[in-house]
């Protein structure tokens, strides 16, 4: 009856060259290779038997050392085995690496290297359910690329028969940061699930000496930096438009409706008197500048009426000058009734210190071509008011396009960021 | 407002001035403001009618 | 005679002649679990009781046989330290001939479907402690395995003339809060 026995390592001698070998998988390593002279052994039975001897390729040293033990998910786990794996697309081969990682209680993990980015690796238990995209553990993977991979260099030890050169077909399916991977070989389909980690991560788990290579390109489960920041820039974008028209609306109920000046005037074009007239002088209050408008409205009925309004600081004799044309003509053309022309105006002057003011007002009207002198010398009566306080809509466009950047930025970094990502697959319709 | 710390001081340096603007009715398009005529515009308001604004030709002063 | 609940058990330690050397087979043993380790599993205690080794082409697992606390049996199967513990149930609409049976095939236990993912031509490595006497002297068989989109395991086993089925679910290694496990050298 076995008692709270200690498991000892397993050594064993190399057939080829009588080296010894201590196998870190004890009896799951059914393939080996030896340390001293890399003849692939078979070590599936007591016996270790020659596969391979001396592999003649050039010697790859692995990035994390055969026997260095890392922490994943507080559980330690150490590289027994490592390879190098291709596939071949329009004759040009593409390298990986892996690592087999071995915990006694646990079992196995991996490692797949390329260019700097990282993924570890757990084989599935749970078919993930789809016939394209694939649902697996909460989350939508999408197809990325399809590939036949074959086995290269090998060092190290494998719970698995190794067989160098070794074709199996592999589909990834993405959900950044995740990873799934089937790898279909004669016997069954074998489903894997991976997380992507960066080179600083590994070499912080495995306290490798170094830095780490550097990732280059967009790896195809690589978690994008930019993700969940455009919605957050857009939804801030919303915030601050949503306060600014609300910052308006507030404004806008400060103002006053009454006007602080208000007077009524009739223009007759034949009369010999001058006819612009000067308001009593009106108060504009406050204790700092304000937007002020001036609105002017006329009896017009198919006639028009110019007037040059000014409005005169009575202290400073600063002046604000303008124009407002008033007008209104209507008929029927066809059949069908057109009107033309607005016979009220309103013009906002800007930044108008309080004080002491009045308006003089220059009515005009020359006589059209063809129009009778009689048409032409109507009497038209208009009124003017002036109101404190004035709405500037085009300042909240100048708000909104000014907002705009940031998150159109964030936007397309992120975008440009996927471009690169499915820019590598041979599966996608283009960037999603 | 957390994730985007700049933006987020952006957005609301922006909408301070925009506050700033409203409160001061800022604006850039409009009539400036120019050094008006002499004092005695209030009393004699034809004889210091700008040149410069109306529809042309108009009536400037005499018949 | 066995002294824990009376069935008729015969298989013994005597038996690990007939298929290896007791002392290969102690060098090959990489199992954590031994005969006599406790466990829990779905909120019962177990005691690991026997052991049958399959071997096949590409490698070899471990079925563990448990004993629960309420008198139920079960298997625990340890296949390169994946984890599952299965119990027998009835096998109904199950075809005699694992050879129509291939890999994509659909059935449905109870009320979930399973699909079957790996046909494996097995044989005895060894066997060792109290087993159903079934299992004595049993030299090719055939497993079929069946997996779910939840983590449900279903195995169809052909070593009989009437197929047997085991259902049940993968687990982690933790969930089962093992106890007299056999420790490995260098990581304790």
């Amino acid at each position: 009856m076995p008692g709270q026995t200690l498991v000892k390592t397993r050594a064993i001698t190399c057939p080829n060259c009588g080296g010894g070998v201590t196998l870190r998988g004890y009896s799951h390593t059914l393939t080996m290779t030896c340390s001293s002279c890399h003849s692939l052994l078979d070590t599936s039975s007591g016996e270790a038997s020659i596969l391979k001897k001396v592999q003649k390729q050039t010697k790859i040293e692995p990035l994390i050392p055969l026997g260095a033990r890392g922490k994943f998910d507080n559980v330690p786990y150490e590289a027994i085995g490592f390879q190098q794996r291709y596939t071949t697309s329009d004759g040009e081969h593409f390298f990986w690496q892996e690592y087999v990682l071995f915990h006694p209680y646990k079992g196995f993990r991996y490692l797949s290297e390329y260019n700097g980015h990282w993924i570890y690796i757990r084989p599935t238990e749970v078919l993930p359910a789809g016939q394209y995209y694939q649902t697996f553990d909460g989350h939508m993977y999408r197809p990325f690329q399809k590939a036949v991979a074959r086995t290269g260099y090998v060092v190290g030890e494998f719970p698995w028969r190794v067989v160098v050169g070794e074709a199996v077909a592999m589909v990834d399916y993405v959900s950044p940061p995740y990873i799934l991977s089937s790898e279909k070989n004669a016997n069954e389909t074998t489903w894997s699930a991976g997380r992507y980690m960066t080179g600083e991560e590994i070499w912080k788990t495995f306290n490798l000496s170094g830095t780490a290579p550097p990732a280059t390109g967009v790896y195809c489960n690589q978690p994008n930096p930019m993700e969940g920041k455009p919605r957050a820039s857009f939804r801030l974008f919303g915030l601050f438009v949503l306060l600014a028209l609300i910052l308006m609306i507030v404004f806008g109920a400060t103002h006053k409706s009454d006007p602080v000046y208000k007077g009524s005037f009739s223009f007759d074009p034949a009369a010999q008197t001058d006819q612009s007239v000067v308001s009593p002088t009106f108060d504009i209050g406050g204790s700092h500048t304000t937007a002020v408008h001036v609105e002017s409205r006329a009896g017009v009925s198919q006639n028009w009426l110019y007037l040059q309004i000014a409005l005169v600081n009575k202290d400073t004799n600063v002046a604000y000058d303008f124009g407002e044309t008033l007008s209104y003509y209507s008929g029927v053309d066809d059949g069908e009734s057109w009107q033309e022309g607005s016979s009220n105006q309103s013009t906002i002057v800007h930044r108008v210190p309080p004080g002491h003011y009045y308006i003089r007002i220059d009515p005009e009207r020359d006589r059209e071509a063809g129009e009778s002198v009689q048409s032409a010398n109507r009497v038209v009566g208009y009124q003017v008011a002036v109101f404190q306080g004035a709405t500037n809509i085009g300042l909240i466009f100048i708000v909104i396009l000014l907002l705009l950047p940031p998150p159109v930025i964030a936007w397309w970094r992120y975008r440009n960021f996927e471009n690169q990502r499915w820019a590598e697959s041979d599966m996608s319709g283009g960037g999603e | 407002m957390r994730r985007s710390p700049i933006f987020a001081a952006y957005g609301a340096t922006l909408l301070m001035l925009f506050a700033a603007a409203e409160y001061t009715g800022y604006g850039f398009m409009g009539p400036s403001a120019a050094r008006g005529g002499p004092k005695t515009i209030r009393d004699n308001p034809g004889a210091s009618r700008s040149h410069y604004g109306g529809i042309a030709p108009r009536y400037v002063g005499g018949k | 005679m066995c002294e824990f609940c009376g069935s008729i058990l015969v298989r013994t330690d005597l038996d690990l002649k007939k298929v290896g050397t007791v002392a290969d087979f102690a060098l090959e043993d990489a199992s954590p679990i031994q005969i006599n380790t406790e466990g829990v599993h779905d909120q019962k205690a177990f005691v690991v009781v026997g052991r049958i080794i399959y071997e096949w082409d590409q490698g070899g697992w471990n079925e563990w046989y448990l004993m629960f606390n309420d008198g139920s049996f079960g298997w625990l199967s340890d296949a390169q330290l994946e984890w599952a513990v299965t119990k027998q149930y009835a096998a109904q609409g199950i075809p005699n001939s694992p050879d129509q049976i291939h890999p994509g095939k659909t059935f449905t236990f109870g009320s979930t479907d399973f699909e079957v993912t790996v046909v494996t031509h097995a044989h005895y490595k060894g066997v060792e402690g109290q087993l159903p006497f079934e299992y004595w002297d049993k030299q090719r068989v055939t497993f079929i395995d069946l997996r779910t989109h939840t983590r449900e395991f279903a195995t169809l086993d052909f070593s009989d003339p009437q197929p047997q089925l085991y259902v049940g679910r993968f687990v982690e290694f933790e969930d089962l809060r093992l106890t007299n496990l056999r420790q490995f050298e260098g990581w304790t």
